[in-house]
Formats: C-alpha cells, structure tokens, sequence
C-alpha cells in the first residue's frame, strides 16, 4: 500500500486531468474546485459489509415502498397515522404532479445514495438518504482505477473486492425498467461540474449521453436525436439525423427543471412534455420525479418506522437519535437540550441550515429556539453522533480526520448494494459535517473479501 | 340534468413563425360530479395528432407537438354536456388541497381579512362583524362569508394582475380578475382549514374561461363564486382542478421563435332548450 501512498500526487494530478471536480455554492457565488484524493482507503470486513448491506437493502426496499404508497391511492401510512400528513402536504419535495402515477416496475429509488457513519462504538448509523440524484460514485471507480494503475502490488496484496462492475450493475438497473428503447443519461452539459462524471457512466454502461437539445418528445414517445443535436444543425427539425427510441432516461438534472410544461416554465435544460411521455408510460424517468418527499429531512425520523410497516422488520442499521419538535414531547426536550444537539432545517440541503448547540453564542441559541417554537414542523434535532476518525496523509504527515460514507444502492429486479462508495472526509479537523459541499476530500472504500 | 353545449376558441397568433412547437392543453371536460359528458372533441390547427393522458389531479390533459414553422396556433374545444344544478361532487379527499400552494401563501393581510370568522365547521367563534358566521357554522356558510369578504376587498380589475400574481399581491394591490378572486379565496379558507381547490372551466355568459373554487365537506365539494360572491349552479362547466392556477392552466406551451404573440378567445357555454330539441 506504501506505493500507492507515493502515487497519491500522481494519481491527484490525474484526477484533475480527467476533470474530476466539484462544485460548491458558498455566500451564493459557484465555484468549481478539485476534489482531493487521499489513498489511505476505508476498509470494511466482509462479514461486516454484508450486515451494512443487509440493512441498506432493506432501508431503501422500504423507502421505495413509501413512494409508492404515498403517490399512490391508497396512502395507508397517512391513513394509519404513522407519518401526519403534514410532512407529506408541507414539504417542498412533495410533487402533486406524480400523483397517481406508478413508475414503470413499481420503483421509484433506482440509484440511492445512504449516507453514514461509523459511531465511535463500531455501529453503522445512517445520516441522510439521498433519493434524487444522488452523485459521487465515479469518483472511487475512477480512484481505483487508477490506484491499480500506480500500485499494481496494492490489489495483489490484498483481497479488495472489485468495484468496477459499477457500470454493468447500472446498466442492468436501466434495463429492467425500460420501455422499449435506448438507455440514456441526461446531463445538464458539459459545464456542469459533474459532467466528468455523466460521461464516465454513460460510457461504463454502455448508455448514450445526451442534453436536453439532443432528445424530444413525438407522440408521446422520447427519441435522441444521433448525429445532429436539435440545438446546433437541426432547427428545422434535424433533417436528415437519425432518431432513436428511448426506453430508460437517468436524469442527472432535478426534477424541476425536467420538462418546461410541466414543471418551472422557464428551465431551458428540460425536454418539454417528457413527463407527459413518462405519465403515458412510454419512458422509465430514474430516479422518479417526486422522490424528494421521501429523502426529506423530516421523513427521515420515520424511516424506521416505515421498515416495520411496509416489510415487518426490524430495522438493521439505526438512524442517529432524532427528536421532531412537532411532537410536543420532542419540542419540550429539543428546548431543554438546544445546547447539545444538532439542530436542522428541513428545508436546506447539503449541510446548510445545520448547527451544533454547543457552537451557538447565548443569544445565537435563543434566536434558534424562537425559530422552533414559531415553526417546529420546520426543524429536527438529533444526539451528535461521535463517529470514527480516519488517517491521512496531509503534507507528508499522517493526520486523522473525521469521514463519513455514501453507500450506492442499485434497485431492479433485486436491490444491490455497490461494492465500494464515496468516503469523504472533513478538511477542518474540528468539523463534523462531512458533505462534499462544504470542502473535504475523498478516499477509496475497500470492501474486503 | 340540464343540457348543454360549449365552444371554447382560442387563436394564438406569433409575429414570427415558431417551430419545434411543444404543447400541453387542459380544456376538455371529463364525466365527474355534477357533470356528465355527452360528447367532447379537440381540434388543432395547423392539423396534428396528440395524446390525452391525466394529470396528477386527474384532469385530462391533451400534450402534442407541431415540428414545422408556423404562425399561428388555434384550437377548439367544443361538444354536448349535462349539468346536474345539485352543487356536490362527491369525491375522496386528495389532502394536498388542505395545505397552502404557492401562489396562495398565509400573509399577514390575510389574518386580518378572517376577524371574526371561525374555523370551517367547528362550534363557538366570535360574532362579530355582520357577514361573520355565528357559532356551529357550516363549511359552506363559512366559505360563504370568506366569499363576501373577498368581494370586499377586491375590485374586478382587468389588465392590472397577471398570472403570476400571488393571492398577497393581488389583496395588496385591492385589484383582480377571477383567478385573484379565487386565490385569496382558497388562501383564507385554507388557514380556516376549509380543504379548498381552483376550478377552471365555462360560465353561462361569459365570453373568455373562467375561475372558481370548491371547499371541502363531508365527503363532497362545493363549488362557491368569489367573484360573482355566490355559489355555483348548472351553468358552470369544469374543465380541470388544482391547488391554484399553476396546477391547472388551459394551455402551456414551448417553441421556438414567434417574438410576441397575440391571443383571442372566445367561449360560450348555452343551454339546449326543449324548444331547440323539438327541431
């Protein structure tokens, strides 16, 4: 492994050839920065990954079974009173344009990314799933590759499980679902930050990488326009280009700005009347338009309960401890408590609207309270969970740093867990908020057979 | 049931041809509640085909594309309804219509707006202003007074709001078309917790679509005018549902070109007398 420890500037610099970036929003200006690789990689036992593959399996069969019930007729998990209505009506990622649609199959979560961490007690406890568009997962295969590249030695030493069938696994999720046609990966182009990424998959999978100006909808029917995209040759109607079917299209843009006829009118990155063409059910749309009611902040506190409504078990891996100030016990405790607990806003995403008590001047710490008494369903709070640092290598040092994991979860005939995933670790030695957003690195994770 | 026919033109004419035209339309009626369809046609021109699925509110939705250049875009929904005069449609509850939308968000203004109106259906309540249900009101009777209130505040106004006026702007600005009248409308109701929802569709008399809303109460909806302050009767046709206009709009579209467009609609919802059956 020491050789591919002295590859790591080698295998950086690589990374940035190939584009391997991330973009960041911070005080409303977008950056692009590197992502920084470090190559002491996480190690996961195999016994232990298959109990944390067990309960991510089971974690996102029950969350995809949610989806299915709320967006269905029936909604029994409302009707029974386990989740109240008001976090389905209330939350932003509730779409009511996918009422009453059932998605090609029955899923709805394809590609799943479950955050966790490794608590200081050795448990796995899961932080956040991401059910929209979940990113990240070229950035350990195109690590790997590379790694094997440096340090051949390195993967004949040790038993790492290969991750490099991320591609076929993808492919066979796209396939399962489609309607007859091409797989296509849409990208919002190739100024967006993870466009090295869209195409890395595409070309893994086997799938055509398209944008917005390269696809339309013909009688209710999606087509990818080969050769001349509609945006550069073909105003009049790509005379002459070549028009091919499309069966499954994973989306790498949100829902929102999907299709301009139905969702905001003014997205100039969508194709008008693709929901039109998935609601008559002649397109499989992955991830489903709508998931976000179901990787809520908020919803998150039920997702246990979900695994015991809709599959009749126990839950594997547990969520950190979470109170929902709705709940008048819960509010009681989060006021009494403010001072040692991570308080979030439901509704921001990517480690903004997150503070730790403990960090909160007094008046800070009142002003936050307030905010909770006047607005509960807009707030969670949990214990801190103190998860596992590991050891990298910063300026010729080995330093240890707080990390985190995202798990990719693949939803098709059966649900698979990948055999690798992104672990991010913090820049900040103090920090506890791992997210790629808020700076960090990355390590390769290697599930050991 | 009473018989009726409807006509509803629209001419959209662009300064500059437009192509790779997208279109999605919401304006044909459907056999639901009051009403029973005898017979409903669509007609485009230029002449193409399109697909009729349902929307997440179960209004039929007519989506389609026109690929070559053209000038204009005109379609036609017309045909034969009945029209019960009962005001019930009964239906199971989609909980959503329970919740605030975007164009119709709680505002300070509003609080004011609902001095002395109690909750939907529930007993006690101050008895205060006239037009204020006394205790044990109905949701109906409440709606109702919501409704007066509204035409209170309110002065039909064209030309002033647009379709992206919020119900807060349009109470802020005293002014409105039928849509403002029904956002604040269904705004107030839902913070009385009064299920409330848009309606698009026909009146009798009226030359250009029109909006309304229906409230909520056991079981069935009840269709209430803020405009015209009054509930509705058989002379309302519905063309399709939502939480505000944003969910519901007749006609959305995406193309290429056309600089500015002019629009022309002509509606027209008459009752079949027997006079006119005999013939």
């Amino acid at each position: 492994m020491e050789s591919m420890i002295r590859g790591a500037a080698q295998i950086n610099q690589q990374l940035s050839r190939y584009g391997v970036k991330f973009g960041i929003y911070k005080n409303g200006v977008f950056n692009e920065r590197l992502f920084p690789f470090d190559a002491i990689p996480r190690q996961i036992g195999g016994e232990e990954w298959a109990e944390i593959e067990r309960g991510l399996a089971q974690r996102v069969d029950a969350l995809n079974a949610f989806l299915k019930d709320i967006y269905g007729p029936r909604k029994t998990i409302l009707k029974d009173g386990i989740i109240p209505e008001d976090f389905i009506y209330r939350a932003s990622g509730y779409l009511p344009v996918c009422e009453g649609f059932t998605p090609p199959k029955g899923i709805f979560s394809h590609i799943s990314g479950i955050d966790l961490v490794e608590s200081v007690g050795g448990d796995w406890v899961v932080l956040e799933d991401n059910l929209r568009v979940p990113s990240g997962a070229s950035y350990p295969l195109i690590a790997r590759t590379l790694c094997r590249k440096v340090s051949p030695s390195t993967f004949r030493n040790n038993h790492v499980v290969d991750n490099r069938d991320y591609g076929a696994l993808l492919r066979k999720t796209l396939d399962h679902v489609n309607r007859g046609g091409i797989n296509v990966i849409m990208t919002p182009g190739r100024f967006n930050a993870a466009y090295f990424e869209h195409s890395l998959l595409a070309e893994m999978s086997g799938a055509t990488l398209a944008e917005a100006a390269d696809l339309v909808v013909e009688d209710g029917v999606v087509y990818y326009l080969a050769g001349v995209g509609r945006g550069e040759a073909g105003a009049n109607g790509a005379a002459g280009a070549e028009k091919q079917r499309v069966g499954s299209l994973y989306r790498r843009i949100s829902d929102d700005y999907l299709d301009p006829l139905w969702f905001q009118a003014d997205s100039l990155i969508g194709v008008p009347n693709l929901i039109s063409a998935y609601r008559a059910g002649n397109v499989a749309i992955l991830n489903a338009p709508g998931n976000g009611i179901a990787d809520d902040k908020g919803i998150y506190y039920f997702v246990p309960e979900m695994i015991r409504y809709y599959l009749g078990e126990e839950p594997v891996l547990h969520n950190a401890p979470t109170y929902l100030p709705f709940y008048e016990k819960d509010r009681r405790h989060v006021l009494e408590n403010a001072h040692r607990l991570v308080i979030k806003d439901v509704a921001e995403a990517g480690g903004y609207g997150v503070v730790f008590g403990s960090a909160l001047s007094k008046a800070k710490l009142a002003e936050v309270k307030r905010r909770i008494e006047a607005e509960p369903r807009r707030f969670i709070a949990q214990e801190v969970v103190e998860f596992k640092d590991m050891p990298m290598v910063l300026d010729g040092k080995t330093v240890r740093r707080k990390a985190d994991f995202r798990a990719y979860v693949l939803s098709g005939k059966t649900t698979v867990v990948w055999k690798s995933g992104l672990t991010r670790f913090t820049a900040d030695p103090d920090s506890y908020i791992v997210n790629s957003s808020q700076g960090g690195g990355f390590k390769d994770t290697w599930v050991m057979s | 049931m009473n018989w009726y026919t409807f006509h509803y033109d629209v001419f959209l004419d662009f300064d500059a041809p437009v192509s790779e035209h997208q279109f999605l339309l919401r304006c044909l009626p459907k056999t639901c509640g009051r009403q029973r369809v005898v017979r409903a046609e669509l007609s485009l021109r230029p002449t193409v085909g399109y697909e009729t699925l349902t929307d997440g509110f179960g209004n039929l939705v007519q989506t389609g594309a026109i690929p070559f250049g053209h000038t204009s875009f005109h379609y036609t929904s017309e045909g034969e309804v009945f029209i019960s005069p009962k005001n019930a449609s009964r239906e199971a509850l989609n909980p959503v219509f329970a919740y605030p939308s975007e164009m119709t968000q709680p505002c300070a203004a509003f609080e004011a707006l609902l001095k002395d109106i109690p909750g939907g259906g529930e007993a006690g309540g101050a008895v205060g202003a006239s037009d204020a249900p006394g205790g044990g009101a109905s949701v109906l009777e409440t709606a109702l007074a919501i409704s007066r209130r509204v035409k209170r505040a309110l002065a039909y106004e064209p030309g002033i709001t647009d379709l992206s006026t919020t119900a807060a702007d349009a109470l802020a600005a005293g002014v409105g078309v039928c849509q403002d009248f029904t956002h604040v409308f269904l705004a107030l109701c839902r913070m009385r917790g009064i299920p409330a929802r848009y309606c698009n569709g026909l009146m009798v008399g009226e030359g250009v679509s029109h909006a309304w809303a229906e409230v909520y109460d056991k079981g069935v909806w009840i269709g209430v005018d803020p405009t015209h302050d009054c509930e509705i009767n058989e002379t309302y046709l519905l063309f399709s549902v939502g939480r505000d206009y944003t969910d519901c709009s007749i006609e959305r579209g995406v193309f290429f070109g056309g600089g500015g467009q002019n629009q022309k609609v002509a509606a027209k919802l008459a009752e079949v007398r027997a006079a006119d059956m005999q013939q």
